[in-house]
């Protein structure tokens, strides 16, 4: 799997959209809202679907049938795992920088 | 106002991002709680799709351009084949006049050999022509090896084939062998400051094309029908015409044997190392980014 560093300067967004999606499927708006309570930064709808287009082609996130004139999104398996992946490779990235503060 | 500048935005977009989300992005825009800033959001976000999209666009007329030169560069050998072969047959009515003082078949054997001269005097500019306008990556490799699948496809032709050897794992051979050797002389020889390039391709060219022939006749014919110490001797025997009987112990059986094939070959290398020498090397492409 190549991971979110294939979508060069879309890949902090694509993150937040995956984390935004991985407690279920949303539109649209409703990502741009948890993304802003989580990151303190509403996306704006560029940047958003930038990173949804190129989550789509990478085939992480897939869009359901319409639901009052707004499409919904969904995490793939595809799209787990690289969610997963990227977690994993921050968390061991925070522990070392986190140990490496610790010592110095 | 907002409405009518949210469309002017979204139009930026390329038509396929456009149609896919251009509907949902409208609707964040309208309901938007920052609106300029989200309007500006997405004009920068619909330029650059538009870039990128451009670049996509133009990395795919870049490619098509390529496949075009390389499938100029595959067809040159079949047209350097009818020009030698027209030339020969030209030399028909000489042959007609010379026929009361000269040996029918050995003037016939010597005209046709002649005829490599203005055949590679003819690719020459062919080459120039047609090197000046390709743009390829790594031409000293990219040349020889279209040359080479072109001169494989004509002698995978059956009955035409033969004009290019009775022999077609013979051909292939000595396509293969020509293939290497006028890669690395072209490589070789562009490393070489103007005269020694020249006299390098010169006498470059004379060894590839006796390596070929031998690799052909090595292939092609056993021990029994061509003595291999006589291997020196193939090639200029076949391309000058002038058969002592190098197979078979008999006049011409080499000629019949490898036909056409080391004039083919020396009009190719002329052709190769002048397009190799003028074509202008395309620039790596940067990596699209996403």
């Amino acid at each position: 799997m190549a991971g979110l560093a294939d979508l060069g300067r879309f890949s902090e967004p694509a993150l937040h959209i995956l984390i935004s999606l991985a407690a279920g499927p949303r539109h649209g708006y409703a990502m741009q809202d948890d993304i802003g309570e989580l990151t303190g930064a509403r996306p704006g709808p560029g940047t958003l679907y930038g990173a949804i287009r190129r989550l789509e082609e990478h085939a992480y996130i897939e869009a359901l049938p319409e639901q009052d004139r707004r499409k919904p999104y969904r995490l793939t398996d595809a799209g787990r795992a690289a969610l997963g992946a990227e977690l994993q490779r921050m968390r061991s990235l925070a522990a070392t920088g986190l140990r490496r503060l610790a010592v110095a | 106002m907002r409405a009518r500048l949210a469309r002017a935005v979204l139009a930026l977009y390329p038509r396929r991002v456009r149609e896919r989300y251009g509907d949902e992005i409208a609707g964040l825009l309208a309901n938007s709680p920052r609106p300029w800033r989200d309007l500006a959001d997405v004009a920068r976000a619909a330029l650059g799709e538009r870039l990128s999209g451009g670049r996509a666009a133009l990395a795919q007329a870049r490619a098509r351009t390529v496949l075009w030169h390389l499938v100029r560069l595959m067809l040159m050998p079949a047209a350097l084949t009818v020009v030698l072969v027209a030339l020969m047959a030209a030399t028909g009515p000489v042959l007609f006049l010379a026929d009361r003082w000269v040996d029918a078949e050995r003037g016939a054997s010597v005209a046709y050999a002649l005829m490599v001269l203005p055949a590679a005097l003819l690719a020459w500019p062919a080459g120039l022509l047609l090197g000046r306008s390709t743009r390829l990556a790594a031409p000293w490799l990219a040349v020889p090896v279209t040359l080479a699948l072109g001169l494989l496809a004509i002698a995978a032709v059956p009955g035409v084939g033969m004009v290019l050897g009775e022999s077609l794992p013979g051909a292939a051979a000595a396509i293969a062998v020509w293939c290497a050797g006028a890669a690395a002389l072209a490589r070789w020889s562009a490393t070489l400051s103007r005269v020694r390039a020249a006299a390098a391709r010169v006498f470059g060219t004379v060894l590839l094309l006796e390596a070929a022939t031998i690799a052909y006749v090595l292939t092609a014919l056993a021990p029994v029908r061509a003595p291999r110490h006589l291997a020196a001797w193939w090639f200029p025997s076949a391309i000058s015409g002038v058969d002592p009987g190098l197979v078979d112990g008999a006049y011409l059986q080499l000629s019949d044997a490898i036909k056409f094939l080391p004039a083919m070959l020396a009009v190719c290398t002329v052709f190769a190392l002048t397009v190799t020498a003028v074509t202008r090397t395309r620039p790596q492409q940067a990596p699209l980014s996403a």
